[in-house]
């Protein structure tokens, strides 16, 4: 019972992510576009976009949206829904996945671009909300398949977004959201490993609440002993994280790369001092 | 539930907004370095500290209209929402030193939150967005390329957002797929924090060389686990935990599937000595 009731969920999160596997070109300037975007009286941020040329249509552009939607009026407009069979049961007009050949926001061009169709509840209530003073209706979202391509610079002062492609290449969010509920549910602990050596070993107690985390030892020659760290010393920030935990030390040293400097914040005698760290590479 | 996925993080205000004006930060010149983790599912997830309690971690969402957080989150911080769902939190510290006082929030869990943290989707548990009423104060440079953002504060007031809806559920029966997704994470035993170990520390650099078949010590820190067993500069390391390795990334790999505080057992050729030497030491706890 369990075991159908999960698969079926996941059966419903993948019907039509499977076989894309090629991934998508950019086809920009590689020098920075501005971008107005309108501020909707909720709050949002709408840029106008061309979809396979046709449009442009305002999408709200959305930094928490692991995915770029689309409603199906343009989908039927830019013609994505040739190849898709119309669904025996859809769930807010949601035609699955489709294959988006050009998507632009202004002068930037992403190829080949993962989108989903569906009739957005939220996007219509917004709409709806908005069509007359906006003169225009919004026609979907744009998300992390497009932006994280760019470097963007948002501004709500100056109303732009500016966008520079950063070769960044995305990975594909269904497979990674499947791999995703596979480990929450395996029960495995997640291993965390610093990506330099330090030389230093930090304990925390069980009541221990206060911020940062104690040095225990810091080793001869090591790393940590040449920037002056000592045992006792409060540890509270790591290359610009919290270390309030050994789970937040572990982290924050798995980003410090090895041969580049780190600054670590720590407290001593009472006083906050900051100490440059160059973590050696090994393990 | 591909149907839910857009919506993930684009909320709707449904109540009317708190008619407080205060809260924008002080504008000063200085950019501030946001660390970030992007997800599994990849949202931007940045960490708060309110009121001195957390760390909280919050999705950052152009699509969420306000300052979300659960209300066990607000709880922990000592902040109770008034009739209409607004709290006011006197010190919100993002990580990388961004403090803003006084800032408003509503003390709502939206039902994305629910399913996501159910089913373990961001490997971290969620206490919310941070939307428009904070962002707004910043300009954010987001690059994926790079580990933190850059956030410099603006001299500019956003304005209250407007509600839309009509103070019904707002997300239009999407609400239901927050509850499915958390009964069904319920059911697979995920979590919305994972469990975690961590890989001991050995105190050695290993390299691989031109013509070697096998990764070879390049330094071993003095004092640390393999100094002190006796591991040496030069010494090429053929078995590692039982299991032939060939490269660098091969003892990597073992090394990952170690659960902390386990023996570790080396197998050497040290020089010309024939006999292979069997170093055996306990992972540090440290780095």
């Amino acid at each position: 019972m369990k075991r159908l009731l999960f698969a079926s969920a996941l059966l419903l999160a993948c019907l039509t992510a499977a076989a894309h596997a090629e991934s998508p070109r950019i086809e920009a300037p590689a020098k920075a576009t501005v971008v107005p975007f309108e501020l909707l009286p909720s709050g949002h941020m709408a840029v106008m976009v061309k979809v396979n040329g046709q449009g442009p249509y305002r999408l709200i552009f959305d930094t928490g949206a692991p995915i770029t939607l689309l409603d199906n009026k343009v989908a039927k407009a830019a013609g994505l829904l040739k190849d898709t069979p119309e669904p025996l049961f859809t769930f807010f007009g949601s035609k699955g996945e489709v294959k988006v050949k050009e998507l632009q926001v202004g002068d930037q061009k992403v190829s080949d671009m993962t989108a989903i169709v569906m009739d957005h509840p939220t996007v219509e209530a917004i709409s709806r909300a908005f069509e007359k003073k906006l003169g225009g209706p919004i026609n979907g979202i744009v998300g992390f398949p497009f932006f994280a391509r760019f470097k963007m610079t948002l501004d709500y002062q100056a109303k732009t977004v500016t966008l520079l492609p950063n070769g960044f290449k995305p990975p594909d969010v269904m497979k990674a959201m499947m791999t995703a509920i596979t480990e929450a549910s395996s029960g495995v602990p997640k291993m965390l490993a610093p990506a330099a050596q330090w030389g230093m070993i930090a304990a925390k107690s069980a009541g221990d609440k206060e911020d940062g985390i104690t040095i225990k030892s810091v080793l001869p020659d090591s790393p940590a002993a040449e920037a002056g760290l000592k045992a006792g010393d409060r540890l509270l920030t790591l290359d610009g994280r919290w270390t309030d935990s050994l789970v937040d030390l572990y982290m924050a040293a798995g980003y410090a790369k090895p041969g580049e400097t780190a600054p670590v914040v720590i407290k001593r005698g009472g006083k906050e001092l900051t100490l440059k760290v160059k973590p050696a590479a090994g393990m | 539930m591909k149907s839910f996925w857009p919506c993930a993080a684009l909320a709707v205000l449904c109540l009317a907004p708190r008619a407080r004006g205060d809260a924008p930060p002080k504008p000063v010149a200085k950019s501030y370095e946001v660390p970030y983790r992007l997800t599994a599912v990849k949202h931007i997830v940045v960490r708060a500290k309110i009121n001195g309690k957390g760390p909280f971690n919050f999705i950052l969402d152009t699509g969420a209209p306000a300052l979300f957080i659960a209300p066990d989150a607000a709880k922990k911080a000592g902040v109770d929402a008034d009739a209409k769902g607004w709290g006011v939190f006197d010190r919100f510290e993002i990580e990388g030193g961004v403090v803003l006082k006084n800032a408003d929030g509503r003390v709502e869990k939206p039902f994305q939150l629910d399913g996501m943290n159910g089913l373990g989707l961001a490997g971290v548990e969620l206490h919310g967005m941070i939307g428009y009423n904070i962002l707004a104060h910043y300009r954010m440079e987001i690059d994926f390329t790079k580990d933190k953002m850059i956030w410099t504060p603006l001299d500019y007031k956003p304005d209250e957002p407007k509600r839309v809806g009509n103070g019904g559920g707002g997300a239009g029966g999407l609400e239901v797929m927050g509850q499915l997704m958390k009964f069904l994470g319920m059911l697979s035993g995920a979590k919305a924090e994972p469990d975690y170990t961590f890989r001991g520390f050995f105190g050695v650099d290993l390299e691989d060389k031109e013509g070697m078949e096998y990764p070879v010590v390049k330094s071993v820190l003095a004092d640390g686990p393999a100094a002190k067993a006796g591991l040496k500069a030069g010494d090429r390391v053929t078995r590692f935990t039982g299991r032939t390795v060939q490269n660098v990334e091969d003892v990597r790999r073992f090394a990952r599937k170690l659960t902390g505080d386990e023996a570790v057992k080396l197998t050497v050729q040290r020089g010309d000595e024939k006999e292979p030497i069997e170093i055996s030491f306990k992972t540090g706890e440290g780095l």
